[in-house]
């Protein structure tokens, strides 16, 4: 999709009125994969495809996705932790690219990061009360006294004791490991908290625990995030919007009602069609939708037109969905999808099941 | 100077602000350390060795270098507790002044090697690309040559003396360091928590400070203890093939080479005593080594100290 064209409709991402806070465009990333053997040539291989997504001020962003779709390598050029190889990134209407790396560590303050996996991100030899005071002493706030009593209300805010402060990392459990990460994220009071997939590595209890922390931190601080999850309970239960990624491109994004009780695109539909519903007869509910068959495909052959077409229930083996890839257009306000079929999937399912709450 | 802060704390190649908690995480593994026997032990060993060349030059009366001709070639006894040599020097004053220069030459040579090559494996590591490519290719060329055959090389090269002998033996170590931080730089780069300081906005200097130098620290203490027996030992051969410390410096290789023809004769003495006082320190410096990689061991270690 072009810039004239989001111009001309808005961007694909906007919601709301007044001007995102994060906003990427025709974002693209590529690596250099050598080939088989010592003297194999190396080749491009293309993992985030003209992704264009905006975010803003106070949402909850939620990008979706299987496991290689490249959710997190988004998550890393959004806040350039990673270059990108096309595209740009404006940051509160800053380039991100423009920036120097004196300026980008400066930022870096009011853009924060949560880990996904809370045993490794955080330096062991380090007590907890260390691991947050570093963000204050990088950025050279406060004095000695000052970082130290701020780290410890940071501590408090997500849960932990001032005893707990001393301890290292391994003394903790999971979830606890997390709330540190999300403390080191937050003590800076940071406009945007890009958080990659913060609660998959959590038991079920101790996620639905942290949510609420984040939840809350949100609300109390006025805080935007970017929430990457493959858990699609997780993204319906936490996130304003959603975007569907599929090999590195956004197949649908629209507001958390909509995608959930009418999704358009046949990945979205068959990604729902494996969550878990808590209710009565709720399986059943959702049965006639598609299962997802075979495997997600790989970033190194990507199909030529719609990336899903190998996979997909209504356009596999239709030669517009093997030879022209769909662009990401609107369907209703808001509500934008990559399909050259949208909704056929959703259609054969509403007729099936009579309807979805 | 304990001989705990020689064998375990020595000083560290990076910064160390003595703040207080510093201090008290330093006490805490050398409390630690002092509970394990099988380091406390040959740790204990070179304590004494040191206490004893520190000492003996003070309490004991004879020189390890004047000359009594009278008193030649006599047994062990209450006037010369390890007898006395051809010359008639005291061989307990000359093993006492041996094995202060054995330590003290084989800490500096420890000490430069570690240096040396620990900051060309940590820049390799963290750099990559051709600097990589190239010092490493350099540090293999090192490591083609047999160690003791490079070492007599460089000494013959500069000239026969103990400081070139030191120099031939710390450049013998460098590749070693340099190839165990390269490899540990690569790993400790690749962790999460290294990206994680990135996105907090620390500089890279900042990043090495804090984060990759504590973590590389434990091994490079391992290697160091291991290669300062492997320096004792070197610099006593150098010397005892006469590459090394030259007469009359009382270095217990260049005391056994000229002990060694009296032994034919009944003289044991003279080459038995310092061979026997290089047994000990290369025995316990090796001890400490071994033990310290068991404690250290990357998985244990955060545990464990």
């Amino acid at each position: 999709m072009s810039e004239a064209e989001i111009g001309a409709t808005s961007s694909p991402a906007t919601n709301g009125s007044g001007p995102p806070i994060l906003l990427a465009e025709d974002l693209s990333k590529t690596f250099s994969v050598r080939g088989r053997g010592r003297l194999g040539r190396s080749r491009p291989v293309t993992v985030l495809d003209g992704i264009t997504l905006s975010v803003q001020r106070g949402e909850s962003l939620g990008l979706v996705g299987e496991s290689g779709c490249g959710k997190s390598t988004l998550a890393r050029c959004l806040l350039r932790l990673l270059d990108l190889s096309e595209g740009t990134v404006h940051f509160d209407g800053v380039d991100l690219n423009s920036l120097d790396s004196g300026e980008l560590r400066a930022l870096r303050r009011r853009l924060q990061f949560v880990f996904q996996d809370p045993f490794a991100s955080l330096d062991p030899r380090m007590s907890a009360a260390q691991i947050v005071e570093e963000p204050l002493e990088i950025h050279g706030l406060g004095d000695r006294g000052e970082r130290s009593k701020m780290a410890l209300e940071m501590l408090d805010e997500v849960g932990l004791t001032p005893e707990h402060g001393r301890r290292r990392p391994h003394a903790f459990s999971g979830g606890q490991r997390q709330r540190i990460g999300i403390a080191r994220a937050f003590v800076l009071r940071p406009e945007l908290v890009i958080l990659d997939e913060p609660v998959s590595a959590l038991d079920v209890s101790v996620q639905a625990q942290v949510l609420n922390l984040l939840r809350r931190l949100q609300r109390e601080l006025g805080l935007t995030y970017v929430f990457i999850t493959h858990d699609l309970a997780v993204a319906e239960y936490f996130c304003d919007r959603v975007a569907v990624l599929y090999l590195g491109q956004v197949v649908e994004l629209a507001d958390r009602a909509t995608l959930f009780r009418r999704p358009l695109h046949p990945y979205s539909v068959s990604l729902l069609s494996v969550v878990p519903t808590p209710v009565a007869g709720g399986r059943k509910r959702r049965a006639s939708r598609p299962p997802l068959i075979g495997e997600v495909g790989s970033v190194v052959e990507r199909p030529p037109g719609c990336p899903f077409e190998p996979r997909c229930q209504v356009g596999r083996g239709r030669a517009v969905c093997q030879g022209q890839r769909p662009p990401l257009e609107q369907d209703a306000a808001g509500h934008w999808v990559a399909c050259h079929f949208p909704g056929e999937a959703g259609a054969a399912k509403a007729g099936a099941a009579g309807g979805d709450s | 100077m304990s001989a705990d802060s020689l064998a375990i704390e020595r000083p560290q190649p990076g910064p160390s602000e003595p703040s207080p908690r510093r201090l008290k995480a330093a006490g805490r593994s050398l409390r630690a350390l002092a509970a394990d026997r099988r380091l406390a032990i040959p740790v204990a060993i070179l304590v004494l060795v040191i206490l004893f060349a520190l000492l003996v030059p003070v309490f004991w009366g004879p020189s390890p270098t004047k000359q009594n001709l009278v008193d030649s070639l006599q047994a062990p006894s209450g006037a010369h507790p390890m007898g006395t040599d051809q010359l008639g020097r005291d061989v307990l004053a000359r093993v006492a002044e041996g094995a202060r220069i054995s330590l003290l030459v084989a800490s500096l040579v420890t000490l430069g090697g570690a240096l040396i090559g620990g900051s060309i494996g940590l820049v390799a590591g963290l750099l990559g690309g051709a600097t990589d490519g190239i010092s490493m290719r350099v540090m293999d060329t090192i490591l083609a040559f047999p160690p003791l055959i490079l070492a007599m090389a460089v000494t013959v090269g500069l000239g026969v003396g103990l400081s070139t002998a030191a120099l031939g033996v710390a450049l013998v170590s460098v590749p070693w360091y340099a190839r165990l931080l390269r490899s540990e730089a690569i790993r400790i780069r690749s962790l999460p928590f290294i990206e994680a300081a990135h996105a907090l906005g620390s500089t890279r200097g900042r990043i090495i400070r804090r984060h990759v130098i504590p973590h590389v620290l434990p091994v490079l203490f391992i290697q160091m203890a291991a290669a300062f027996g492997y320096a004792v030992l070197a610099l006593a051969g150098l010397s005892f093939i006469g590459l090394g410390a030259q007469v009359p410096t009382p270095e217990w290789g260049a005391m056994i080479t000229e002990g060694l023809q009296y032994s034919l004769t009944g003289q044991w003495w003279i080459a038995i005593f310092p061979g026997v006082a290089l047994l000990i320190v290369v025995t316990a410096a090796s001890m400490v080594s071994d033990r310290m990689r068991d404690l250290l061991d990357p998985r244990g270690q955060y545990e464990r100290l």
